[in-house]
């Protein structure tokens, strides 16, 4: 029946295959040189290429099944996905201080990464049924957020648990929330995060702020429209971004001491990271010895003398950098940012507000991954156990972003409408 | 939920299109600013940042592999030896380059092998460090045999063989060598220890920290490239390791040792110092209870530490250096005091009648039905203390002051250790200051015999001692007499002339009138115990009173032989009872010990051969 007409459709996702294609190869490559050529471990690469296979077999299901099919799997997709979580912090095994996988036999897989997945295809579901944000739609809303959250938290895996956060909230950017609110919820943390960061961001990122809103004054004035509660409200706003840091730093001061070593933990609840200091370094300078042209295929020498743990998983990017040079990471830099769009391309032809949810966080949740993980690469960021999508030895995690573009490209399907399955 | 139905529209999707799709416009904003700032984080790491980088890259491909200096020895004054060296193996651990969980499981592992807690273990790590850093030191062989065999499952850790201080009598001078344990990250940060390595041995204490830079040496190391492909190590450079100086002190070890083992009989508190009095070489100097150096290499855990430190006595406390109320020892003061500023004259006598009224206050002798009339001589020898009562009435607090700070009783003595007691002279100034209340007569009274706010300590005491022997030359205590260079020369010796001081005031009469006085409480007084048959002893004992309750101090001064003195010595029991009965046996075996062994004999037979 329509599988019948499965070619054109296939061809419609070439862009989309051409490029994780791509990043399969060199991330092959990156294994192979740190796993195989330095370590002389076979048995990673092969399990890095099984993963990878199995990686475009989901692809292929989840854009066959589709995202309109799924979503009416989405509650008891919710409550299995939780109760894994749940699971893993009873019978998961503590591994380096915290507890994230779940052992099957010779199979082991993190359920935080499944949770990200159902996450997305349930809350745009949950967003997507949403008439009118009132206090009960907002509490359940909170709720379905909170309940993953707090359990990975606990495992405890901040990085991941601040992913769920960036997907939910970037969902809540293309809803037809008003501008305003999202303003007030989104703006105050920007403006946090950039001023700890770096402080010369946040002064850029105030400026702009600053003359946006004077541009549109001047232009509502220009055409002589009331522009006073704009005004009002504007300058709150503002007011709110350029305070909160001080006003952080004044309730930070005004905190007991055994006050602060609660957040303080709760900011950096994971022990494993004792050697974080040591890996970024180290990673800087894999980075930095790569130069333009890169050091060739097997020869940097912080990555064939092990200098940076984990290079295989967290830390890839410093081989890639390393051995490829800043040409080949770039691309691979300009690559993830060309997939992004894709996604976002796909997210600006919605016609329902499902699809547009699916698409905006999916988008959200790779450039999360990016940023955290190349960001901590090059000592840009603080070092959390966020793997580089589609690069990262890994399996579940590369499952977790095969399905995702599986999604995607389902929902671009339905766009031209071919819909291949439709269950009846 | 039904599946045969479409999803129904929750809003009216299109009119709010441009809202939404100018949102979506919002994210790829967001996608380009996030670009924009990766790619220009890596333009200037691998592009601006090129150089620098790769010149650490460089570096990181050297390996550098430590050869520990050899540290220098400590010997007595006729070089036997009191620290050492020897093979022992230490537990280096690489951290840096395992994963983070490879580094747990190594150190859970070896936390178990070591029987140390894990946070113990954790703590020593740095794990910024390139170089691998000391874990332990001298494992011992179950510890030993834990490791290698299961080398493989511990990466990061790695045992190695080395010369490390080693301290063949365990206990012996433990308060004066001081001990060695591993360097603190704040050590390390200071500019005193810049070539050390994490975890390395320093000393800690006594001589061993304050000859560090001496004894340390120069470590050395050998620096392999290392080859890219086949992981080859060739050695390129190797920069010999410079043993460290040594020690040699003016302690005899046969000596203290025999000193050690009059205090151990008793298992009582106590120490013991000895002295020549005219360069004031330190011959032994002991303070019981001692600890055992070796634990230190060992690497003590904080449990350990805290229980060691609070056992009974507390054996890291100084007796030698500590001050206490010196009791009657101290009336040699305040006799020649009264003699040299005219109160009292060589023939005067007194009556003694067991006590004496101060002010309606009675203050009686130790000796309850007193001894009639006497001269100094025979108060001296007796301790006669209602004779110092009477002096110090006349006198006041003053004169014994003044000659109390002749004798230097209220400054330390200038030995090289650290944490003298500088001792206590109380006056008028003083007690109104710190103890806020007005002086009394009786205060004067309680002074000259000892008692008191007066406080000294045994080397102070001895050096005291010392000075009576000398009549007049005040030695300063030492007990480094050479250092030692790898070629076994000297590069320092010690020049005890150069520090001697001298009190001029005091007339050689008197002095006479004081030692005969304590040759005579050594004959048929107090100090009746020391006497030595063929030898003449003079000294004093002291009987000092403590807080109520508790049992007094016993304390005994002496130097031998009279004739020409060549041993200064003091006593000092806590709170062990009489000074005349618990102490003064004591130095008689002492003395008996020295003068029979005498060392100068012995050299002198020695060269007659």
């Amino acid at each position: 029946m329509a599988l019948l007409r499965s070619r054109s459709v296939w061809l419609q996702s070439l862009p989309t295959l051409v490029l994780i294609s791509c990043f399969f190869i060199l991330s092959s490559l990156c294994v192979w040189s740190v796993q195989v050529h330095a370590e002389g471990n076979l048995g990673i690469f092969l399990r890095h290429l099984i993963s990878i296979g199995l990686g475009f077999g989901v692809l292929a299901l989840v854009a066959v099944v589709g995202f309109h099919n799924l979503r009416h799997f989405a509650l008891p997709m919710y409550v299995i996905s939780v109760l894994l979580l749940a699971a893993v912090l009873v019978v998961g095994p503590v591994v380096a201080g915290s507890q994230r996988w779940i052992y099957l036999g010779p199979l082991s897989f993190q359920p935080s990464e499944l949770a990200k997945l159902v996450l997305i295809i349930s809350l745009a579901h949950h967003l997507s049924l949403i008439q009118k944000f009132d206090f009960k739609q907002t509490s359940l809303l909170l709720l379905h957020i909170g309940i993953p959250f707090v359990l990975i938290y606990k495992e405890p895996d901040l990085g991941t648990s601040l992913i769920l956060v960036g997907i939910s909230l970037s969902m809540l950017v293309v809803s037809p929330l008003s501008s305003l609110v999202l303003a007030t919820l989104i703006t105050p943390v920007v403006s946090l995060g950039l001023f700890f960061w770096n402080s010369w961001f946040w002064l850029v990122y105030v400026l702009v702020g600053v003359g946006l809103w004077l541009a549109w004054f001047l232009v509502t004035r220009w055409n002589r429209r009331p522009a006073l509660v704009g005004l009002v409200v504007g300058s709150l706003l503002l007011g709110l971004n350029i305070c909160i840091p001080g006003l952080t730093e004044w309730g930070w001061e005004n905190l007991q001491a055994y006050q602060k070593q609660r957040i303080l933990t709760f900011i950096a609840p994971e022990p494993d990271l004792m050697n974080a200091g040591y890996q970024v370094t180290q990673s800087k300078i894999a980075v930095g010895a790569g130069g333009f042209w890169g050091k060739g295929f097997t020869q940097g020498s912080q990555t064939q003398l092990r200098y940076v743990p984990e290079q295989h998983t967290d830390f890839i990017f410093s081989a890639l950098a390393e051995e490829g040079g800043f040409w080949l990471s770039g691309l691979v830099l300009l690559l993830f940012m060309l997939l992004i769009l894709r996604i976002l391309w796909v997210a600006y032809h919605c016609s329902e507000p499902g699809e547009l949810y699916v698409c905006s966080g999916v988008a959200a949740l790779e450039l999360m991954h990016l940023l955290i993980n190349m960001g901590m690469n090059m000592d840009m960021m603080p070092v959390t156990g966020v793997p580089l999508p589609f690069f990262s030895y890994g399996g579940t995690a590369i499952l977790m972003h095969m399905s995702l573009l599986g999604l995607v490209e389902s929902i671009a399907w339905a766009q031209r409408g071919s819909r291949l399955i439709r269950i009846e | 939920m039904k599946f045969s139905q479409p999803v129904e529209r929750a809003y009216d999707f299109d009119y709010f299109k441009t809202r939404t799709h100018s949102r979506v416009i919002l994210l790829f904003v967001a996608v380009a600013l996030v670009g924009v700032v990766l790619l220009g984080r890596l333009f200037s790491l691998q592009i601006l940042q090129h150089t620098e980088l790769s010149q650490k890259a460089e570096q990181n491909r050297m390996r550098a592999v430590p050869m520990l200096a050899p540290r220098g020895m400590i010997y007595d004054r006729s070089s036997k030896i009191l620290a050492t060296n020897k093979l022992s193996h230490s537990l280096l651990f690489q951290p840096g380059r395992l994963s983070s969980q490879q580094a747990y499981q190594s150190l859970q592992r070896l936390s178990h092998y070591l029987g140390l807690p894990y946070a113990e273990l954790l703590s020593r790590v740095r794990f910024d460090s390139v170089e691998p850093i000391y874990l332990a030191h001298n494992l011992n062989s179950k510890a030993l045999a834990l490791i290698t065999e299961n080398q493989s499952r511990l990466p990061g850790a790695e045992v190695v063989t080395e010369l490390e201080r080693f301290y063949p009598e365990n206990e012996l001078a433990s308060h004066l060598l001081g001990y060695m344990g591993q360097i603190t990250a704040e050590e390390l940060k200071s500019h005193r220890y810049q070539a050390y390595r994490p975890g390395a041995l320093v000393g800690k204490t006594g001589l061993e920290r304050l000859y560090e830079r001496f004894l340390k040496g120069t470590d050395g190391k050998s620096l392999y490239a290392v080859d890219l492909g086949k992981h080859e190590k060739k050695l390129s450079k190797t920069i010999a390791a410079v043993p460290g100086n040594s020690l040699k002190l003016t302690l005899d070890k046969p000596l203290q040792q025999f000193c050690m083992e009059l205090l151990d009989r008793r298992k009582a508190p106590g120490s013991i110092v000895v002295m020549e009095p005219q360069t004031g070489a330190i011959l032994a100097m002991v303070s019981y209870p001692a600890y055992n150096l070796n634990l230190f290499t060992e690497g003590l855990t904080q449990a350990e530490w805290k229980t060691l430190q609070n056992t009974r006595y507390f054996p890291f406390f100084n007796r030698t250096l500590n001050a206490y109320p010196p009791g009657s020892i101290f009336k040699i003061v305040t006799a020649l005091a009264a003699l040299q500023e005219g109160y009292l004259r060589p023939e005067q006598t007194f009556y003694s009648k067991g006590y004496l009224n101060v002010g309606g206050h009675i203050f009686y002798d130790w000796h309850r039905g007193g001894f009639g009339i006497v001269n100094i001589y025979q108060a001296l020898a007796h301790s006669i203390d209602t004779v110092f009562y009477e002096l110090a009435l006349k006198m006041d607090i003053e004169p014994i002051r003044d000659y109390a700070k002749k004798f230097k009783l209220d400054q330390p003595t200038g030995l090289e250790l650290k944490g003298e007691h500088p001792g206590l002279i109380p006056d008028k100034e003083w007690k109104k200051r710190v103890i806020g209340v007005d002086w009394l007569p009786g205060d004067a009274v309680n002074t000259s015999i000892g008692q008191g706010y007066l406080q000294m300590s045994p080397l102070q005491a001895t050096r005291m001692i010392a000075t009576v022997a000398n009549r007049g030359k005040i030695p300063r205590p030492y007990l480094v007499q050479e250092i030692l260079g790898t070629d076994g020369n000297a590069v320092f010796t010690a020049q005890p002339e150069k520090h001697q001081q001298e009190i001029s005031e005091i007339e050689p009469r008197y002095w006479d009138v004081v030692q005969r006085g304590l040759e005579g409480a050594v004959t048929y007084g107090t100090a009746k115990a020391m006497k030595l048959k063929y030898h003449g002893v003079a000294g004093k004992t002291g009987t000092a009173e403590t807080s109520p309750g508790k049992s007094t101090h016993a304390w005994v001064v002496a130097y031998a032989p009279t004739n020409q003195p060549r041993y200064a010595l003091t006593v000092f029991l806590e709170h062990g009872g009489s000074g005349g009965g618990k102490a003064a046996p004591i130095a008689k075996q002492i003395l008996k010990y020295l003068l029979e062994n005498d060392l100068e004999q012995t050299n002198r037979s020695k060269e007659r051969n």
